[in-house]
C-alpha cells in the first residue's frame, strides 16, 4: 500500500524552530536546487506523500511549493507533480552570489561585535584562504 | 432493504434449529385431545413470535439502530423490511411445522394424529398479525426494552382473548347482532370469509405500518 | 462543488445541552480533526451530519446537497465508521458482507476481500469473538469497500493499541486523494498532530476555534515565562493562563506580536493537546 520513490533529497523539519514549517521547507529545498544537489528537471515528491513522509499537513506542503513555485525555483505541470525548473545558469550564479554575500555580512557584523578590526578580519581571510 | 430482511435471518441462524426441534416437541407432546387441536397454532405461534422477538431484540441493543441508519436507506425502508419480515417469519414457522408434521404422520409416529389444517394456518396469521400490528408502533417508538413488558401482555392476551370470545358468543346467542352475524357468516361462502378475513389483517397491518412509520421518522438517536 | 461538507449555523437542543451555531466547511482533498472535551457536541454534530438526530435550526450541505432531502444518495457515497458497535456481532464477516454488499450501489467485491486479507480477519469467526481492533477493521473495510468521497468517523482509535493506531492513520492517508475528504472526531490529539489538515475545536456546544493546522501551529504559541513576567497589558494576549509556583505558562493566538514585544518570554509551536487544554481551562474560567 506504499508507495516509496527514492528521492535525492534531504528535508529536516525542527518544531522548535522559529521559522514556519513551510519556509523551513523552502529554504531546504531552494538550497538544494541552488548547489546542485536537485538537478533541473528532477521530480519532486507529491505534495501529499511529502506531507505524509514529513506528518505535516498537504497544507503546509502546498504552501511551500506555491512559494517555490513563485520564486522560480520549481515548476508544477498538472498531472505529472512537480519538477525543478530550469535554472537560468546566470541567475543561479547571481542568486548564489546573494547568499554569498549575505553570508559575508553576517560574518562582517559578527566581526564587529566582538571588536575584530578589518586589518585583523582580512588577516584571517588571508590565512583561510591559504589553507582551505 | 431486502438485505436488512437477509439480516435478520443471518443474526438468527441458531433460532432455526430451535424452531424446529421445538415444532417437532410439541407435536408430540399435545397429544391429549384437549390440546391436540392446538399443537399446530401453539408450535407455529411460539416459533414466529420467537424469530420476530429476536430480530427486534438484535435491533435494539448497543448502537445497533446508528449504525443501521448510516446505511444508505430510509427510514421507510428500515420500518418496511420490518413488517415484511414478519410474514417471513410467519410462513417459515408454518411451514417448517406443518412440514414436520406430515414427516412425522408419515413415518408412523402415533402423533400428531392430524396435518396441519386451514384453519390452523388462518389463526396463526390472524393472531400473529394481530399482534404485531398492535406491537410495532410501540416498539418503533419506545425501543424494544420498553416495548417488550407490553408486548407481554398482548402475547397472553392473546391466549386468553380467543376462548373469551367464542364463550361470549355461546352465552349471548340469543342476542340479535350475534344471530344476524351468524346468519351473514353462513350465507357467505367460505372463500368469501377468508378473502375478508385478509383484507381486515391487511389493512390492519398497513395503518399499523404507517403509525410505526410516522413514528420512527421522528426519533432522534 | 468545492466544500465536501458545508455547515452554517447549524442548533440542536436537548436537555441541559445545547449546540449553537455551529458553522464549518471542509474542503475537497483535506482531513479535518474535530477536538474536544467529552460532552462538548462532538458526537452530536456527527450525527446531525448523517442524520441520526434533527436539526432545530441551520443548513447541512454533504457534496452540495442538503443532507436530509438526499440522505440515501449521500450516505452511498460515504463511510461512517463508528466505535462500539455490536451490530455485527452475531454475524461472521461473511454473512455480514452478503448483507452489507447490496446496500452500497458501487460496491467493490475484490476490495473487500483484499482488506479483509490485509487485515487478517477471521472470515468464519462471530464477529463478538473478535478483539476491539479486529472490530474497528471490520468497520473499516466495510466504510472502504465501497467507493466512499467521504469518510465520517466517531473516535475511530480510542481503545486501540498505538501499533494500530498508527496503522489506522496510515489507511486514511492511503484513502486520501484531491477528490476525498476525511472527518473524525477524536480527543486523541495525536492523531490530529500527524494527519489533520484542518482542526474544528468545540467545546460546550461552539465552535471555539475552526483553522488549518498550519495557521494554528503558526500563529498560536505555548507561552512560558516567570512569575514576574506577567503584567495585565500581557494577561489581555494570553488564553487559558496558569500561574504555578515556578512560573506561568498560557496560549496565545498572535505569536508574533508576543515574540516582538517580550522577548524574555519562552514561546513554543503547540501541539493538538496544548491547544485543546489551554482553549478548555479558557471556557472554564469564562463560565
Amino acid at each position: 500500500m506504499y508507495k516509496h520513490r527514492g528521492y535525492f533529497m534531504n528535508i529536516i523539519i525542527s518544531n522548535s524552530s522559529v521559522e514556519a514549517i513551510y519556509v523551513q521547507i523552502v529554504h531546504q529545498i531552494r538550497k538544494q536546487i541552488l548547489t546542485g544537489d536537485l538537478y533541473e528537471g528532477e521530480a519532486l515528491p507529491s505534495i501529499r506523500s511529502l506531507a505524509r513522509e514529513l506528518q505535516i499537513s498537504v497544507i503546509t506542503t502546498k504552501h511551500a511549493y506555491e512559494e517555490l513555485e513563485r520564486e522560480g525555483m520549481i515548476e508544477t505541470v498538472r498531472g505529472k507533480g512537480s519538477f525543478v525548473a530550469r535554472q537560468n545558469k546566470e541567475l543561479l550564479r547571481e542568486k548564489r552570489r546573494n547568499i554569498l554575500e549575505g553570508k559575508l555580512a553576517d560574518v562582517i557584523q559578527e566581526a564587529r561585535l566582538l571588536k575584530i578590526t578589518r586589518k585583523e578580519l582580512q588577516e584571517m581571510l588571508d590565512v583561510l584562504l591559504e589553507e582551505v | 432493504m431486502y438485505s436488512l430482511i437477509l439480516k435478520d435471518i443471518l443474526i438468527q441462524k441458531k433460532m432455526i434449529w430451535f424452531a424446529i426441534g421445538y415444532s417437532v416437541f410439541i407435536l408430540f407432546s399435545f397429544n391429549s385431545p384437549a390440546f391436540a387441536d392446538a399443537a399446530y397454532i401453539m408450535g407455529a405461534m411460539m416459533s414466529s413470535y420467537l424469530f420476530i422477538m429476536g430480530a427486534c431484540a438484535y435491533e435494539g441493543k448497543g448502537n445497533g439502530e446508528m449504525i443501521l441508519n448510516s446505511f444508505p436507506l430510509r427510514r421507510k425502508d428500515v420500518v418496511r423490511s420490518r413488517y415484511i419480515s414478519i410474514f417471513v417469519f410467519m410462513f417459515f414457522s408454518l411451514a417448517v411445522i406443518g412440514a414436520l408434521g406430515a414427516i412425522m404422520k408419515s413415518i408412523g409416529l402415533p402423533y400428531p394424529q392430524n396435518y396441519i389444517s386451514m384453519s390452523d394456518v388462518m389463526g396463526v396469521v390472524a393472531s400473529l398479525l394481530i399482534v404485531s400490528a398492535i406491537y410495532l408502533p410501540f416498539y418503533y417508538k419506545f425501543g424494544y426494552i420498553r416495548a417488550r413488558v407490553f408486548n407481554m401482555i398482548m402475547f397472553l392476551i392473546f391466549f386468553f382473548v380467543p376462548t373469551y370470545l367464542v364463550n361470549y358468543i355461546k352465552e349471548n346467542s340469543e342476542k340479535e347482532i350475534v344471530i344476524q352475524l351468524a346468519n351473514i357468516l353462513q350465507t357467505m361462502p367460505v372463500w368469501q370469509i377468508v378473502f375478508l378475513g385478509i383484507i381486515l389483517m391487511l389493512t390492519l397491518m398497513f395503518i399499523s405500518y404507517l403509525i410505526s412509520l410516522s413514528v420512527y421518522k421522528k426519533r432522534d438517536f | 462543488m468545492d466544500n465536501i461538507i458545508e455547515v452554517k449555523g447549524l442548533k440542536k437542543k436537548y436537555e441541559g445541552f445545547s449546540l449553537q451555531d455551529i458553522s464549518f466547511n471542509l474542503k475537497k482533498g483535506y482531513i479535518m480533526g474535530f477536538i474536544g472535551p467529552n460532552g462538548a457536541g462532538k458526537t452530536t454534530t456527527i450525527k446531525l451530519l448523517m442524520n441520526l438526530l434533527k436539526k432545530d435550526g441551520g443548513e447541512i450541505k454533504i457534496f452540495g446537497q442538503d443532507n436530509v432531502r438526499y440522505e440515501k444518495s449521500i450516505k452511498d457515497r460515504i463511510g461512517f465508521v463508528y466505535d462500539n458497535s455490536e451490530f455485527y456481532d452475531e454475524l461472521n464477516i461473511r454473512d455480514v458482507k452478503r448483507f452489507v454488499a447490496p446496500l452500497y450501489s458501487r460496491w467493490d467485491n475484490k476490495a473487500f476481500e483484499e482488506y479483509i486479507k490485509t487485515f487478517n480477519l477471521p472470515v468464519k469467526k462471530k464477529v463478538k469473538d473478535f478483539s476491539k481492533g479486529m472490530k474497528m477493521k471490520l468497520s473499516l473495510a466495510l466504510a472502504l469497500s465501497h467507493h466512499a468521497e467521504l469518510l465520517i468517523m466517531d473516535e475511530p482509535t480510542s481503545g486501540l493499541d498505538p501499533v494500530f493506531r498508527q496503522e489506522f492513520l496510515d489507511i486514511i492517508q492511503d484513502f486520501m486523494d484531491e477528490s476525498k475528504g476525511v472527518l473524525f472526531s477524536s480527543h486523541i490529539t495525536s492523531d490530529l498532530d500527524k494527519i489533520a489538515d484542518y482542526v474544528t475545536f468545540i467545546n460546550n456546544g461552539s465552535i471555539v476555534l475552526t483553522s488549518s493546522k498550519e495557521e494554528v501551529m503558526e500563529k498560536y504559541g505555548v507561552v512560558k515565562g516567570g512569575k514576574d513576567d506577567i503584567n495585565d497589558d500581557l494577561r489581555q494576549k494570553l488564553i487559558g493562563l496558569h500561574e504555578g509556583k515556578f512560573g506561568f505558562e498560557a496560549l496565545t493566538s498572535d505569536v508574533d506580536s508576543i515574540r516582538t514585544r517580550y522577548k524574555n518570554l519562552v514561546v513554543e509551536r503547540p501541539t493538538m493537546e496544548d491547544i485543546m487544554l489551554y482553549l478548555v481551562r479558557e471556557g472554564k474560567g469564562n463560565v
